[in-house]
């Protein structure tokens, strides 16, 4: 792969230390919504990474995704992945958009976040802990920085 | 007061007779009824005993015929469940709009879980719960309806032709 400017460096220097996300409930009974905020604020802060909530995913790079996909936000969670920006990432909250959870096999659910879109990191739990979804975002931002270090040696 | 409220019916209508059941104190279930039995009872409920509160209504298919069963509460601790039997061929209940009109979302979902249909509700009101694009005429909430035979990507509902 060709090496990087100092430009393109900047920019992934930037994105990793300031990844921007939109929050998503594709189908969560609010338990995972409110660990993801109780994530945001200050108790956990994750703010102090460079972590900000946007309104709209064209200012995102992040997708954090909470809940099985029902068939009614399936087409909707379609729609905002696409309009994010490349490069996009896609974080699954909770057991249920890891897997469908126990609602897997209802008539209303397609299934698991990775029906429907690629999943970049799952965090399972029901809910899951403010703690497991910084450590999800750390090991995201980890294997970026390092998969753009292979790239530049 | 329940021991009252069970008296005046079986005085008020004789046919009660052994349909009345109180679970435990301040629940009291009337076994289903035809709706001529029916909406005589349940606006002597409401006018007369004085439940006025419409707390939810839930549809049930019971296999041969299906039911709605309406809570009404007193505004205190007791409820009264009065249950309204129709038949499955021909599910066609009235809405109980114009006295409780916050029943639109209960009975849109009788319509489109069940397949009930309800006369005297608004026009114009959406499908609820369901998706959009669901297959008209496929009520997943009913027995025969098997989730097997739904393909969820085309949102088609074929169950196999010797059933």
């Amino acid at each position: 792969m060709a090496k990087r400017n100092i430009i393109e460096k900047a920019i992934d220097w930037s994105r990793r230390k300031s990844p921007w996300i939109i929050h998503f409930n594709a189908g969560a009974c609010n338990g995972c919504d409110i660990e993801v905020v109780d994530a945001l604020t200050p108790r956990y802060d994750v703010e102090r990474f460079g972590m900000l909530l946007k309104g709209t995913p064209r200012h995102a790079d992040v997708l954090v995704c909470t809940g099985a996909v029902t068939l009614q936000t399936r087409d909707r969670l379609k729609r905002i992945y696409e309009q994010m920006p490349e490069p996009k990432f896609v974080l699954a909250v909770g057991t249920c958009a890891c897997s469908g959870g126990i609602f897997e096999d209802c008539y209303c659910v397609s299934g698991g976040m990775d029906t429907v879109v690629p999943v970049s990191a799952y965090i399972p739990g029901c809910a899951a802990r403010p703690e497991a979804i910084l450590d999800a975002v750390v090991k995201l931002l980890t294997s970026l920085e390092k998969s753009q270090k292979a790239i530049d040696n | 007061m329940t021991d009252n409220v069970q008296g005046s019916l079986l005085a008020k209508f004789p046919y009660l007779e052994s349909k009345i059941k109180e679970q435990r104190q301040g629940r009291i279930f009337l076994d289903p009824l035809q709706k001529e039995q029916f909406w005589p009872v349940f606006d002597y409920i409401i006018d007369e005993l004085g439940y006025k509160d419409f707390h939810m209504l839930v549809g049930r298919d019971s296999g041969e015929t299906m039911h709605v069963i309406y809570l009404l509460t007193d505004g205190g601790a007791n409820m009264l469940c009065p249950k309204l039997e129709v038949e499955k061929e021909n599910p066609v209940i009235r809405s109980i709009y114009s006295r409780f009109s916050n029943c639109t979302w209960h009975e849109l979902e009788l319509v489109d879980l069940l397949g009930f249909v309800v006369e005297g509700l608004p026009e114009g009101l959406p499908n609820y719960p369901l998706p959009d694009g669901w297959p008209k005429g496929s009520h997943p909430l009913r027995k025969d309806w098997k989730v097997e035979y739904f393909n969820k990507e085309t949102l088609t509902y074929n169950p196999p032709s010797d059933i």
